[in-house]
């Protein structure tokens, strides 16, 4: 099973600079999935920084779930700032439309992951709700997102599973074995990463299992990611691509 | 696919990190010419690896002097120098061209702690590039790229008309997490006709389709950064997944601009 742990689905004009249907639902994803060899994948809504909205996304990735619950399992995005408002969109995006996980993006509300009373009440809704908590890491705002500061929350809510997402990305990506080290609930996610020495360089330091393929998909071709690892990463045996190509993700969802 | 399938930017030699994909280090030419067919392309631009002032590219370019003299219809040098090293960078220049059969010309600033406007350092390396009539390649974008803008490219591409400039990367930025100039591309581009742009680290696949819509298809060359990113990625892409693009615009930046800019239709 391949499964793809960071990916987008809604409404982005510019995927159709890859010929593909805007807004993308559930029917033509699924269509992407069969062409690229793809069986699963966990899909936010798209569009970054504080002016979004996410929620006619999050509604068409309910819809998406519904079609198809084997394949598209959802990422809810909210933004801290709004307090208990963000907790009953978290709410009610779990418990009556089944998503999975929540998405935090430091731009998506100027905030920094260590500004811990701003974030805190949203962990610990996502600890209360059993849900995946996956944080965008490094890019041209790393200083606000770093693997570090992952491993700072991730190891004041250790029943929950925290995704470092782009393994830190361009500028933090020293970071991540050690915070992968110190919080041993977390993994590392590959999105933006086509550079297979610093996967295995990672994988090497903590392991196979705590590495999830991510393609940040369809603004780069789902299909890359799985091809890299299985066909390029030639160092890793079928077992450990097998765990970062699709296990981890399934264990980490729970659905095996 | 119709056409054949060329990568305009990878690496060749001593690179201790390859091991990490299984790969066999050194990397030569029958190790090259494995990854081509497990990667279904037909030919690579390849360069010594490494980068930065401490880097003797010359053992590696010995190895791809040996590696083209074996598959001369697959593999294509690129030659590094270092310009600061003045009359001897151009006997190196002319030595691996005139006597090696390389064909282009890469720079890349952090190699000699250079900048592309400094172009009483550079302007003796590229009119020797000129003279010799190979193609030239700047890297731009990334953590340097204030000293290797698009825009520099153009100001050199103007001065030597007759040359054909490659803008590696595409300005490197935005796109990919890394600093760079990707604004600059396309009117660079349009200032400097004798500029190409060329793909690799760009998998941010619309990015490349605007500049496709801009520039044209002929204005775009695929190219890998391989082995570091496998070498099949950006042909997955373009090819299966750029799908905007039409077959021949397909043909050409897999492939077609390559074999136009490097003169291999002449003789094949």
């Amino acid at each position: 099973m391949i499964c793809d742990a960071h990916a987008y689905l809604g409404n982005s004009p510019g995927w159709a600079q890859m010929g593909l249907p805007v807004p993308l639902d559930g029917h033509a994803w699924v269509e992407m999935m069969d062409r690229s060899g793809v069986d699963r994948a966990l899909v936010a809504p798209p569009g970054v920084g504080a002016q979004q909205d996410f929620k006619p996304d999050m509604d068409r990735i309910a819809q998406a779930m519904r079609d198809y619950p084997e394949r598209l399992f959802g990422f809810c995005r909210v933004k801290p700032r709004r307090g208990q408002t963000a907790i009953d969109e978290l709410r009610m995006r779990v418990e009556e439309q089944g998503f999975r996980a929540i998405k935090m993006n430091t731009l998506d509300d100027d905030y920094r992951l260590d500004d811990r009373a701003l974030i805190d009440p949203v962990m610990q809704a996502a600890n209360e709700f059993g849900i995946v908590v996956f944080f965008h890491t490094g890019d041209a705002h790393g200083e606000t997102c770093q693997p570090s500061m992952v491993a700072d929350i991730a190891v004041d809510f250790p029943s929950t599973t925290f995704i470092i997402g782009h393994c830190g990305y361009v500028g933090y990506q020293h970071q991540t074995a050690p915070s992968l080290k110190r919080a041993p609930n977390t993994v590392a996610e590959t999105a933006g990463l086509l550079t297979p020495a610093i996967i295995q360089g990672i994988v090497d330091e903590v392991g196979a299992q705590r590495v999830l393929i991510g393609s940040n998909g369809p603004n780069t071709p789902i299909e890359l990611p799985a091809l890299m690892v299985n066909k390029y990463m030639n160092k890793l045996n079928p077992e450990e691509k097998a765990l970062i190509t699709g296990g981890n993700f399934e264990r980490i969802l729970r659905l095996d | 696919m119709t056409g054949k399938i060329y990568d305009t930017h990878a690496y060749l030699g001593d690179n201790p990190a390859w091991a990490q994909m299984g790969l066999p280090v050194p990397l030569e030419a029958d190790g090259w010419i494995e990854l081509l067919d497990t990667a279904g392309i037909d030919g690579a631009l390849v360069a010594p690896p490494g980068v930065g002032a401490g880097e003797d590219f010359r053992p590696d370019m010995d190895r791809i002097a040996a590696a083209i003299r074996q598959y001369p219809e697959r593999l294509f040098g690129f030659c590094r120098v270092k310009p600061r090293r003045g009359a001897a960078a151009i006997g190196e220049l002319r030595f691996r061209v005139m006597e090696h059969g390389f064909r282009a010309l890469k720079m890349n600033t952090l190699d000699d702690d250079y900048r592309l406007d400094d172009r009483a350092l550079i302007d003796p390396i590229i009119e020797t590039a000129a003279n010799l009539g190979i193609v030239v390649f700047f890297h731009t974008g990334d953590y340097q790229h204030r000293t290797c803008t698009p825009n520099m490219v153009a100001d050199v591409a103007t001065s030597f008309p007759e040359t054909t400039f490659i803008i590696g990367h595409m300005g490197f930025g935005g796109v990919n997490g890394f600093p760079g100039d990707i604004d600059q591309l396309v009117p660079a581009m349009e200032r400097a006709p004798n500029t190409v742009a060329e793909t690799a680290g760009v998998f941010k696949a619309e990015f490349i389709q605007d500049v496709v819509d801009q520039v044209g298809a002929h204005r775009i060359l695929m190219g890998s950064n391989g082995p570091n990113s496998p070498i099949e990625l950006p042909k997955v892409m373009i090819g299966k997944h750029m799908n905007k693009l039409s077959q021949d615009q397909k043909d050409k930046i897999l492939g077609g601009n390559f074999a136009r800019i490097f003169g291999l239709n002449s003789k094949s």
